[in-house]
């Protein structure tokens, strides 16, 4: 469960162009229980020093009440819940080799979800997409040993694995050294991908640049200079190991990218990710969310297909100012059909939210976009993740959502948000009470009360699934 | 009186804190050594004043080491990984110092009173360093941690039949180690606390009749974080910094019967416990970022807990000895809201998931004294242990509580031991898990199936001659 704490006194910043606040509404208490039924909600309960992850079932996501008590699956939880072609459900669980296997369940002709026999150990993975039959995660991690240089640093590769959610199959790439992550660019640095989205048969993703790895950093020219360090950052390479998971770090090291004022997209031709086609544009910085070892998604496909790359900027948050961006956070796209950036288009996010930038987004239908607003500029300190906002990409305006609880009672919002009939439902878990499931119509940017689920503490993610026998 | 221990312990990790993954080839191997020395005086300084002072240093290093080139799954079968690490790639060296001291002062005033003053100082340092690469390198920042726990008590004895004591203590901890500034965990400072708090307490036994004994007790009690709760083993075990200690009020009642008659002894215990803990500190798994799973430990709440336990032995001369434990215990999550907030806790008043609460075991043993030559005996022992099924989630959620049940263990170990001249030479053989159950311990980790054992102990100081000669004093000798 994420407890966030927000400063009471930031919230008074009121002179916003274009935004309104009405008055925090206060949930209203649920009324009668809701039957089972296809809708999915993936809720978790921390009770007793422990926390409980239940999936229940119901008739409806816009009213009534759900509870885990003696009702719905136990599991295990999930880093990401991914719902393929509304018939399976996925609980992907990357680790390293450490407990939290990935399951999947299906429906039941009585509403009732059943997790299916196998389990698998995906390997770590810090985004994921659905291409054809496949559910694919990717990761940049160290490829072949017998590829280390003389230092005995191991060039980093892109590791895929597809996991084959019809005949319950896992497999991941054989390592060939065309999966190598590094000079993805050009410019000598290795890259995560972020996003990885089926269009046109197609997969289209965000090449986010990671700096140099030890093994690139540390390839000289003929005359002993260093090959891909920029004139004048040499003091950048780290002289020893420190940090630790994501943000850990090796000594010959060039910590995050020396680029940050650019951002592409990498254009694949199958999910092999061997052929692909790289496009780059200076208006916005590299399209991905972040916080901790998590890369959000920045780029959707619109319903006339339009793909939109969104940036928030992030690299504005690193410690030297070599690194940081001075673009503000924005949107580019790429017209349905072509594979190049409509240079025609570009809106600057900041703008209209007073500085601010987002950490996750979400296509919901037409061109609008659901986006999760931090509170603050990124450029100060203890930013958080604590409100939406509808961007529309056809009119370029950013509104703020309403009727939503007050910031300062929202613990989190749901990692997997699910998107219907032009409606997003956004699960929101709140510091005093049980959490609900918001419907937020994207033309009005109102959200009104839905489902709540009692006794429960987060809701991470709900969806749809079609009973299957 | 000085001392002087050397260990060496090699283990392998077959899964990690969940049994689904496997691993072929990590381990962790140690080494310790502990110097020791105690000091006894009596009547130091003036009559009816006793000294006794305890101190060990134990050196451990412990080297945590994941290289392994291949990935390994639960048939055996193994395949070359791109990179290596089957958990996490690691070659860590922890070099652990600790200090134990105790001190205890004991005063007799006259035939009733006595006065007591006992000091105990736990320290723990931890420097991890790693050594992966062709150079050590080592972390910037230690684990450390100091304990001192001092104890004052009085004690009334007016006659044999019954006696009375209070007592307060006082807990101090300092902890220290290395914590992340920022979400992106590039950044660590070391970061200090201390925490302290009082507790006290009263007891009282009482000869209800000859051979019977009652005992009462009271003590508002302080459970300070372990080394392990805090700072975790830097590999599966996650620890926790911020963790405070527990308080609890506990009660507890306890009769005994103890009598022989003739060659026959029987011996009969019950008690009761009563506690109610605040802060209470429960191992968990933790989701860290990405999914990983560790276990970490949390304060969580209020739990309370009430149980009993019912002991038995007989004693038949020197050759036979049969008894058995039960025990009930509930424990029970006492917090009416949720975490922080004022809705209601689903779980109140429910089993804390996880934890055994009724389980029982009986041994028997027979004895043959002098067999072969005089001072030898030959001993077996069959045992066997109960436990009651419990779940590994709260019982109140979902509709598949079955799934996650931990079974109903029954198990029996026998065991063959001949001990020479007077237990100075001693050599056993033990069959544990007999019938090949299915163990498994609280986080369902499944525990060994029918293995073997054998022992073989040698006892070299004088002191044991001496205690010798007090058997043979005495005449009585009770297992």
């Amino acid at each position: 469960m994420m407890k966030k704490n927000f400063l009471v006194a930031g919230i008074i910043a009121t002179a916003m162009t274009g935004t309104t606040f009405t008055a925090c509404n206060e949930p209203t208490p649920p009324t009668t229980a809701t039957d089972k039924g296809e809708y999915v909600i993936a809720s978790t309960t921390s009770a007793s020093g422990q926390e409980t992850n239940v999936l229940l079932t119901a008739t409806t996501l816009d009213e009534g009440n759900v509870s885990p008590v003696g009702n719905g699956l136990v599991n295990e939880g999930a880093t990401y819940w991914v719902f393929y072609n509304n018939k399976y459900l996925y609980a992907l669980n990357y680790n390293q080799g450490e407990a939290g296997t990935t399951q999947s369940f299906i429906m039941d002709s009585d509403h009732n979800l059943k997790k299916r026999d196998k389990e698998f150990k995906v390997s770590r993975f810090t985004t994921w997409g659905i291409y054809n039959d496949y559910i694919m995660t990717t990761s940049t991690g160290n490829g072949k040993t017998e590829w280390a240089d003389a230092n005995g640093y191991i060039p980093q590769a892109i590791l895929i694995s597809y996991l084959n959610p019809a005949t319950e199959s896992y497999t991941t790439n054989t390592m060939d050294s065309i999966y190598l992550a590094e000079n993805f660019l050009g410019n000598g640095e290795y890259v995560t991908l972020a996003g990885l989205v089926a269009y046109n048969n197609k997969i289209y993703s965000a090449a986010v640049p990671m700096g140099l790895s030890q093994y690139g950093c540390m390839q000289k020219n003929a005359d002993g200079t260093y090959k891909w360090v920029l004139p004048g950052n040499e003091d950048l390479i780290k002289t020893e190991s420190g940090g630790s998971g994501s943000g850990a770090y090796d000594k010959d090291e060039l910590q995050w990218t020396q680029y940050p004022d650019e951002c592409w997209i990498a254009i694949f031709n199958d999910e092999t990710l061997t052929d692909k086609k790289l496009i780059k544009t200076d208006k916005i910085s590299y399209a991905c969310g972040r916080y901790k070892s998590q890369y959000y998604q920045m780029i959707w496909t619109a319903d006339n297909g339009d793909i939109y790359v969104f940036s928030p900027s992030y690299a504005k948050t690193m410690s030297d100012v070599r690194q940081q961006t001075t673009l503000p956070a924005g949107v580019v796209r790429i017209k349905a059909g072509t594979e190049t950036f409509d240079d025609s288009y570009y809106c600057n996010i900041e703008e209209q939210s007073s500085g601010k930038a987002f950490q996750r987004c979400w296509h919901i239908s037409g061109s609008y976009f659901l986006l999760l607003m931090y509170d603050r500029p990124l450029t100060e300190s203890g930013f958080v993740a604590s409100e939406l906002a509808i961007f529309d990409g056809e009119s370029k305006k950013l509104t703020y959502v309403t009727g939503l609880p007050a910031k300062n009672q929202i613990n989190s919002f749901g990692s997997a948000p699910y998107f219907e009939n032009g409606y997003a439902y956004m699960p929101i878990s709140v510091t005093d009470g049980d959490p609900i499931i918001y419907k937020i119509d994207p033309q009005t940017a109102a959200a009104i009360q839905g489902i709540t689920v009692t006794g429960g503490t987060t809701i991470s993610g709900t969806g749809k699934l079609s009973p299957l026998n | 009186m000085f001392g002087f221990t050397y260990s060496r312990m090699y283990q392998e990790i077959q899964t990690g804190v969940r049994q689904k993954i496997v691993y072929g080839e990590k381990h962790r191997r140690g080494y310790s050594l502990m110097p020791s020395v105690e000091y006894n005086k009596r009547n130091l300084v003036f009559k009816g004043l006793d000294l006794t002072v305890t101190a060990n240093y134990n050196r451990n290093i412990t080297t945590n080491i994941d290289t392994a080139r291949y990935e390994y799954n639960w048939l055996g079968e193994k395949q070359l990984m791109n990179s290596p690490g089957e958990q996490s790639y690691q070659h860590a060296r922890l070099n652990n110092d600790n200090w134990n001291g105790t001190l205890t002062l004991n005063y007799r005033i006259g035939k009733m009173h006595s006065l007591t003053l006992n000091h105990v100082l736990n320290t723990f340092y931890r420097k991890t360093t790693s050594l992966l690469a062709v150079e050590e390198q080592e972390y910037a920042i230690p684990k450390e941690t100091r304990k001192n726990i001092s104890g004052l008590s009085y004690r009334l004895m007016p006659s044999e039949r019954w006696n009375i004591s209070v007592f307060g203590k006082y807990y101090n901890q300092f902890v220290s180690g290395p914590m992340a500034t920022d979400s992106k965990l590039t950044e660590y400072v070391r970061t200090t606390r201390t925490s302290d708090s009082w507790g006290y307490g009263a007891a009282g036994t009482y000869f209800i009749i000859p051979d019977m004994q009652a005992k009462l007790s009271y003590e508002k009690a302080c459970r300070l974080p372990t080394i392990e709760e805090m700072f975790g083993d830097e590999d599966l075990e996650m620890g926790e910094v911020t963790l405070r200690p527990e308080k609890s009020d506990n009660l507890n009642l306890n009769l005994s019967y103890n009598k022989t008659f003739g060659k026959h002894t029987i011996y009969a215990e019950g008690s009761l416990v009563y506690r109610n803990t605040q802060d209470y500190i429960q191992r968990n798994i933790a989701d860290l970022s990405g999914g990983k799973q560790a276990a970490t430990y949390i304060n969580y709440g209020k739990v309370l807990t009430l149980g009993y336990n019912l002991s038995a032995r007989y004693n038949f001369s020197k050759w036979l000895s049969i008894g058995g434990n039960f025990t009930q215990m509930d424990v029970r999550d006492n917090m009416k809201t949720a975490n922080g907030s004022t809705a209601a806790n689903p779980a109140y008043r429910q089993r804390m998931p996880n934890l055994p609460y009724l389980f029982a075991d009986s041994d028997i043993s027979f004895y043959w004294h002098d067999l072969g030559k005089k001072g030898n005996t030959l001993t077996f022992t069959y045992e066997n242990q109960y436990l009651h099924s419990f779940s590994y989630y709260s019982e109140i959620f979902g509709s598949n509580n079955t799934d996650y049940i931990v079974p109903t263990q029954f198990s029996h170990n026998i065991s063959l031991s001949y001990g020479m001249e007077h237990g100075r030479y001693n050599i056993a053989f033990e069959c544990k898990n007999l019938t090949d159950e299915k163990l498994y311990d609280n986080f369902s980790l499944q525990k060994a199936g029918r293995a073997f054992y054998g022992k073989f102990s040698i006892h070299l100081s004088n002191a044991d001659k001496h205690r010798k000669h007090h058997h043979k004093k005495h005449g009585k000798r009770q297992e």
